[in-house]
C-alpha cells in the first residue's frame, strides 16, 4: 500500500509517499518538501503568531494535495517540537484541524526518540547489539539507547540547532563569546542525562539520524547523498572538533557554500555542529554511522506492525 | 486586627516549562511556596501518581491541586474519554491528599461532554471530598476573527456549577472585568489562578503586578473574607534566559502573594458577610500599593 507520512517539524513540513506493507522494507516513492522553519517562528513568549499559522496551514494543505496527487491510500500526519511546546500550541491545531481536516499528532519527545531508535533498530538489524541512538532536530535532541526493539532509555532535550541558533547565537558570523556560552551550556545539558545511559554499559553500535548530523558528516567527508542509501557514512568526533572553530567564524552564507549544506539550514549548522560534539564526547563516542533512516521511518514502521498481516497491499506477484 | 486568611499559595507546575514537573517541586520547596499544583500533561511524571508522591515527599512540598489534562495538546493523556480524565483526576487528588480538581468548560467539538457537562460535573463533585473548580476561559482572538472554541461558555459563570476557579490571565485575554466574574462567582468560588495580563489575545500570563489586572485587590478581597481554597501562582517563564532568573520571577510572585494575603492593619469586615462577597470598600483602610522595581500599569 501507498502510505503519506506527514512530518511537521521544526525546519520543514515533509509529506513523504512511501510503498510499503507488513514485513517489506518502507520504500520511498515520493517526497515533497517545504522549508517552514516553525522554530524560528516561535515568539518569546512561545507563542506561533497569526502569519506562522497561516503559512503552517497552507503548507499542510499544499503536502495533503501531493499526498493525494501521488495516490497515497492514507496519510499519517504527526507534528514534533515547534508545535508540541508552542504555548498556544491548542490552538494551532485547531485551525489545522479546521482549515485543512487534518488531525495532527503531537508526539512527546519521548516518543519521537522511540519511534527514532525503532527505525535504527530494523536498518541495523539484532547483529548492531546495544544500539545507541542520536537525533539532532530543528527543536529537540532525542537519545535513545537499547539492546532490543524498545529503547531501554530514551531522554528528549531542548537542543535543537534551530532553537539554538534562535535563542543564543544572533549575528553571522555569531559573537564568540557567544558560542562558548552555548558551548557550556549544551555540555551542562546533556551531561546531566548520561548517567541515565551509561549504566547500562557501553554501545556496541552508535549512530546517528537527522539531516544535522548527515550534513556533518558529508562535510567532514562522507559520500554524498545521491550515492544512495547504503553506502557507509561515518563521523568522526577528530573531524568534527577540527570542524567546529572553522564553522565559529564563518559567516552563513559560506557554509552554505559547503558540500552538502543546504542555504536554508546553513545557519544552524554551527549548533548543531557544538550539540553533536557535546554530545560524542560525552558519550565517549569516537565515530559513530550515519543511520537513513529516522522518525519518518519509524512512524511507517510502527504503523505496519499494527496492520493485520492478510492486509491489502502484501505483493501477490509471483 | 491581623487576619491569616487559611489560604496557602501553590506553585503551578506549569509555572517552570520548559523545565519539568520534577524541577517545579524543587523550585517551590527552595522558595517557600505552601505546595504545588500539578499540570497534568505530556511530562510522564506528571502523569504517574506514585511519580508524584515521591516528589512530593522527598522535597516536603505537598500537592495542594490537580490540574486535569484537559488541552488539545494532551487529548490522549490518561485516556481520550474526557469523563475518564476528570475520574482519574480526581483519584489522582484523593490519593495525593489534594483538595481541587480544576478543569477547563468542554471543546465546542466535544458535543456530547459538551452538553452533559454541568451535569455530570455536579454528579461527580457529589461523589467525593474533591472540589471539582471549573475554571473561566476566553474567547480565542486570531486577527479580526473570534472563536468560540468552549461550550456551554468560556464565561462558566454563566452556568451553574458548585465550585469555580478564576484565572485572571484569562480575563485579561477575555477582556473581562475580573472582580464583576468574582462577584458572580460568589461563595462558589473555590480556587484561584493568579497571573497578571494586558488584555492581549496571546494568554500571558505574567507574574501578578506587571499586567492590568486586579491581582492585589482580589487578594486583599480574598484575606478579608476568610477565603479557605488555595492561590496558585499559574505564570509563563519562558522567555528567562537562565533558571535564575525564572526563580527571581517566581520568587517575585511569592512575594506579591503573601503581601496581599496579609490584610495587616485591615478592620474585621462587618459580621454575618458570607465568605467571598466583597468587603464594603469603607470598612477598611487604604493598603499600601507596593512596587518591586517594575512599572505597574495605572488602569484609566
Amino acid at each position: 500500500m501507498r502510505l503519506g507520512v506527514l512530518d511537521v517539524g521544526s525546519n520543514t513540513v515533509h509529506l513523504l509517499a512511501v510503498d510499503a506493507h507488513r514485513g517489506a522494507r518502507p520504500l520511498p516513492a515520493h517526497s515533497h518538501k517545504t522549508e517552514l522553519r516553525l522554530a524560528e517562528l516561535l515568539d518569546a513568549d512561545g507563542a506561533i503568531g497569526p502569519e506562522g499559522v497561516d503559512r503552517l496551514v497552507a503548507t499542510v494543505a499544499e503536502a495533503l494535495q501531493a499526498a493525494e496527487d501521488k495516490g497515497c491510500e492514507a496519510v499519517l500526519p504527526f507534528a514534533t517540537s515547534a508545535v508540541r511546546e508552542a504555548s498556544n500550541a491548542d490552538q494551532v491545531l485547531a485551525r489545522v484541524k479546521e482549515e485543512t481536516d487534518v488531525d495532527l499528532h503531537v508526539l512527546t519527545g519521548d516518543e519521537e526518540a522511540r519511534l527514532t531508535f525503532l527505525a535504527a533498530r530494523r536498518w541495523f538489524g539484532w547483529s548492531a547489539g546495544r544500539l545507541l541512538v542520536l537525533d539532532i532536530g530543528g527543536g529537540s535532541l532525542e537519545i535513545a539507547y537499547g539492546i532490543d526493539e524498545e529503547p531501554d532509555a530514551v531522554v528528549s532535550l531542548p537542543l535543537g540547532a534551530g532553537r539554538l541558533t534562535a535563542g543564543w547565537l544572533p549575528g553571522d558570523p555569531p559573537d564568540p563569546a557567544a558560542v562558548r556560552d552555548l558551548r557550556r551550556h549544551v555540555r551542562a545539558e546533556i551531561a546531566r542525562s548520561v548517567g541515565e545511559f551509561t549504566r547500562f554499559g557501553e554501545p556496541d553500535h552508535v549512530v546517528a539520524t537527522s539531516k544535522t548530523f548527515r550534513q556533518l558528516a558529508r562535510i567532514a567527508g562522507a559520500a554524498r547523498s545521491a550515492d544512495g542509501l547504503y553506502v557507509q557514512r561515518e563521523l568522526s568526533r577528530k573531524s568534527l572538533e577540527e570542524w567546529v572553530p572553522k564553522l565559529a567564524v564563518m559567516p552563513a552564507a559560506r557554509r552554505a557554500a559547503l558540500p552538502g549544506v543546504s542555504e536554508g539550514r546553513a545557519p544552524q549548522l554551527l549548533a548543531g555542529a557544538l550539540v553533536a560534539d557535546a554530545a560524542m564526547d560525552l558519550f565517549g563516542v569516537d565515530e559513530l554511522e550515519i543511520c537513513p533512516w529516522a522518525l519518518r521511518e519509524g512512524v511507517i514502521l510502527r504503523r505496519l506492525d499494527q496492520l493485520p498481516m492478510t492486509e491489502v497491499g502484501a505483493p501477490t506477484v509471483r | 486586627m491581623v487576619r491569616i486568611p487559611d489560604a496557602k499559595v501553590a506553585l503551578s507546575t506549569a509555572s517552570v516549562y520548559p523545565e519539568s514537573t520534577a524541577t517545579a517541586f524543587e523550585i517551590a520547596g527552595r522558595l517557600g511556596y505552601d505546595g504545588v499544583e500539578v499540570m497534568v500533561w505530556t511530562d510522564p511524571v506528571s502523569q504517574d501518581i506514585e511519580a508524584l508522591r515521591r516528589l512530593s515527599d522527598h522535597h516536603r512540598v505537598p500537592i495542594l491541586a490537580i490540574h486535569a489534562p484537559c488541552l488539545l495538546i494532551t487529548q490522549r493523556v490518561w485516556s481520550t474519554d474526557p469523563w475518564t480524565k476528570l475520574q482519574r483526576a480526581r483519584a489522582a487528588a484523593e490519593r495525593l491528599g489534594a483538595s481541587t480538581v480544576v478543569v477547563h468548560p468542554p471543546f465546542r467539538w466535544q458535543r456530547q461532554y459538551a452538553r452533559d457537562f454541568v451535569t455530570g460535573i455536579w454528579r461527580m463533585a457529589d461523589e467525593t471530598d474533591v472540589r471539582f473548580a471549573v475554571e473561566n476561559m476566553y474567547p480565542w482572538r486570531y486577527r479580526d476573527r473570534e472563536v468560540l472554541a468552549y461550550a456551554p461558555d468560556w464565561d462558566v459563570t454563566k452556568d451553574d456549577y458548585r465550585h469555580f476557579t478564576v484565572d485572571l490571565s484569562h480575563t485579561a485575554t477575555a477582556r473581562a472585568d475580573a472582580m464583576s466574574m468574582v462577584g458572580r462567582m460568589g461563595d462558589r468560588l473555590g480556587h484561584i489562578h493568579l497571573a497578571d495580563g494586558n488584555g492581549s489575545a496571546k494568554d500571558e500570563h505574567l507574574v501578578p503586578g506587571r499586567g492590568s489586572q486586579p491581582c492585589a485587590e482580589l487578594l486583599e478581597q480574598l484575606a478579608g473574607s476568610s477565603f479557605d481554597g488555595h492561590v496558585v501562582i499559574e505564570v509563563n517563564t519562558r522567555r528567562a534566559m537562565s533558571s535564575a532568573e525564572r526563580e527571581a520571577d517566581l520568587a517575585e510572585a511569592l512575594a506579591f502573594t503573601r503581601l496581599h494575603l496579609a490584610s495587616a492593619g485591615a478592620a474585621a469586615p462587618s459580621a454575618g458577610s458570607p465568605p467571598g462577597s466583597s468587603s464594603s470598600p469603607d470598612s477598611r483602610p487604604p493598603q499600601p500599593r507596593v512596587s518591586y522595581g517594575r512599572p505597574r500599569l495605572r488602569r484609566p
